[in-house]
């Protein structure tokens, strides 16, 4: 996996400038949230939904962003897609400045960057078909007419393992598995070089998800697209991805390859999300030792000092309180943001 | 949502899916809403009264016998020595009026102006108030404060005298016109209007199927015509509908109150104003465009509430 390295952080640890090789670059996200109400003059706080991350998306691979609700993935790819407007940092998309773009180049990146969402029943507008849905980025775009849009629309549909009779169906009257083919579909439809996917699987059925995350791996085989895969569950992750980043409370914790984190953890943090994962072999299920974190998880209007892992860490010491740790390789192969890794 | 359970989404059948069978037939918005509307009666009772005031506006000849020839051209077979006649079954069903014309004819031919300004007026309430609901809705910040406060500052204004306000502006020295009550109450009611599509566009903007077609690169227009209008339109149509009843009595108001439609133009409003000194001797001068005005107005407010039960899923 020697072009998956390249794309980590390098292990100084220091801000590094986005690499040009990678599909997607994202440099110092910090998105935050303003809070209304407050005293005058004693405003609230802002919401630090994403504070401060660095990732890159290899062309043709997969990297998995994992965390728990609430902590910020979602805004990553909203802000990276730019439905929402990034409070600081950089995306370079192509060597391209993501956030920088007007109207028009924004407008032409989107060909390239598409989305699948995670609630296949919200994100499919009720009153189109499917054939209507299917066809809107080409319509959008500009892209082939009248005739030949419908022999690609049908294509699509074969493509995600539906029948082009579907087309003239409405999103209502398909199960939840089915729509969220629809919506890969969508976001087939332009080619893309990258899709964010946020949390595709999550809404869906045991059964549906493996279906679907094999869809979503045939696709990248064909077709060499690169995925922001986001999600909480982590043996989906194992599965799809190539790098893997946890996040906690708007920080990346700890980044690396999928072995790396699966297989040599070294977070507190991730050492604890991988222990509630079942295992498959009874055997080895039986002997688990399972990590069970106290309390919540803090407000992001208010995050802890130092490290924000830290009131629920087994580990805290007093340094924790007042150093913020730096994500950097500190023996385990791989960045880690933590003082005291495993 | 009211999803049969589909079988498909059982985990051993999964693969099968795929199948077009089991999908069912084709199933919309608007056939739900008309599965809901088909059982219910009082939907049955408003539609036959919308359908004949409609009628009665557009094809008054089918309603009066004999149609208007050219020696009686109003057909209302005026004879000053018949004026104030009661109603009878022989001759003039509804009597007749001071100048001894038929009233069951007047009546008649007043629906046509009373719903021709009602639907006027409403389409450009609901018009006015979809644009500039939708623009205060969607883009929020600044242009939502504006449009918001002048709607606001527009509920603050009584109707009347507001009505009062536009039709002096509007008149000019020939005269008050059909269309300056048609404009008058059209450009009072869109506030309303917009407090509910914004409120709904807000809602609507948040969907994450709003958020994908941004994320395609859709416009604007794009987005709040194809994508918002068409699912937030429902309440605003519900609205409309009940709006088109209570257009229809506002316009008697403001004729009844000398206020309204010219004073040669056969109106029910029109009609209730002139009756309205002779109520003692002639009583059936009041009770019969009263009575019209009702049901039209009722139908229409009835259509409405049928409309919403059909549209909102709580009802469902």
């Amino acid at each position: 996996m020697t072009s998956t390295e390249s794309a980590l952080p390098p292990p100084s640890g220091a801000p590094y400038a986005p690499s040009s090789d990678a599909l997607l670059s994202v440099r110092g996200l910090v998105k935050e949230f303003p809070q209304r109400g407050g005293l005058p003059g004693r405003p609230l706080p802002p919401v630090q939904a994403v504070s401060g991350i660095d990732f890159d998306v290899p062309a043709g691979k997969t990297h998995g962003l994992v965390g728990e609700s609430g902590c910020g993935k979602s805004t990553v790819a909203r802000t990276v897609l730019r439905l929402e407007k990034p409070t600081a940092g950089a995306a370079m998309f192509e060597g391209a400045d993501l956030f920088g773009m007007d109207r028009t180049a924004l407008r032409d990146a989107r060909r390239n960057i598409q989305i699948v969402f995670q609630d296949p029943f919200a994100s499919l507008n009720p009153r189109m078909t499917v054939q209507t849905i299917i066809e809107e980025p080409l319509v959008i775009h500009g892209v082939s007419s009248g005739d030949e849009r419908e022999a690609r629309v049908a294509d699509l549909l074969r493509r995600v393992g539906l029948s082009p009779e579907h087309a003239n169906r409405y999103p209502h009257q398909f199960s939840g598995g089915q729509r969220q083919r629809v919506g890969i579909a969508r976001a087939l439809a332009l080619e893309p070089r990258l899709i964010i996917a946020d949390e595709p699987v999550s809404a869906l059925d045991v059964s549906i998800q493996a279906q679907v995350v094999n869809l979503l791996r045939d696709i990248q085989d064909e077709s060499g697209v690169g995925y922001l895969f986001i999600a909480h569950d982590l043996a989906i992750v194992r599965n799809i991805s190539d790098l893997v980043s946890v996040m906690y409370l708007g920080k990346i914790v700890e980044t690396g390859t999928r072995d790396e984190i699966f297989d040599h953890a070294s977070h507190p943090y991730t050492k604890a999300l991988l222990s509630a994962v079942p295992e498959p072999n009874p055997v080895t299920e039986r002997v688990r030792q399972r990590i069970v974190l106290e309390g919540d998880v803090p407000s992001p209007a208010d995050p802890p000092s130092g490290c924000r892992f830290r009131t629920r860490c087994w580990k805290a010491q007093e340094q924790c309180i007042h150093e913020v740790p730096a994500l950097i390789d500190r023996g385990a192969g791989h960045p880690v943001a933590c003082h005291f890794p495993e | 949502m009211t999803d049969a359970f589909d079988p498909s989404s059982r985990p051993g059948i999964a693969l099968a899916a795929s199948s077009a069978e089991d999908v069912g037939d084709p199933r919309t918005f608007w056939g739900d809403a008309w599965r809901i509307l088909r059982r219910k009666w009082l939907f049955w009772v408003s539609l036959t009264l919308i359908v004949i005031f409609v009628t009665m506006a557009v094809f008054p000849q089918l309603y009066v016998w004999p149609s208007p020839s050219p020696d009686d051209p109003s057909g209302l077979h005026c004879k000053l020595t018949d004026t104030r006649l009661g109603p009878s079954f022989s001759e003039h069903w509804y009597g007749t009026d001071v100048q001894g014309c038929d009233y069951y004819a007047q009546v008649t031919y007043g629906a046509r102006v009373s719903l021709t300004v009602a639907l006027f007026a409403t389409l450009i309430t609901v018009g006015l108030g979809i644009l500039l609901g939708g623009l205060a809705g969607y883009y929020g910040g600044f242009l939502d404060s504006i449009i918001s406060r002048t709607a606001d500052g527009f509920f603050a204004l009584p109707y009347l005298v507001g009505a009062i306000i536009v039709l002096s502006a509007l008149t000019t020295s020939d005269g008050r016109q059909t269309w300056h009550v048609t404009v008058a109450i059209g450009s009072l009611g869109w506030p309303a209007v917009v407090r509910l599509y914004r409120s709904t566009v807000l809602q609507v903007k948040q969907l994450e199927y709003v958020q994908a077609a941004r994320a395609l690169g859709a416009s604007d227009f794009r987005i709040l015509t194809r994508h918002i209008l068409p699912n937030a339109v429902a309440p605003t149509l519900v609205y409309a509908t009940i709006s088109m009843g209570a257009v229809i009595s506002v316009e008697a108001t403001l004729s009844y109150l000398g206020i309204g439609l010219p004073i040669d133009s056969i109106s029910w409003g029109i009609m209730l104003q002139e009756a309205s000194n002779k109520i003692e001797r002639s009583g059936h001068l009041l009770w019969f465009p009263t009575g019209y005005l009702i049901a039209a107005s009722l139908a229409f407010v009835l259509m409405g509430e049928q409309l919403r039960e059909a549209f909102d899923p709580r009802f469902r």
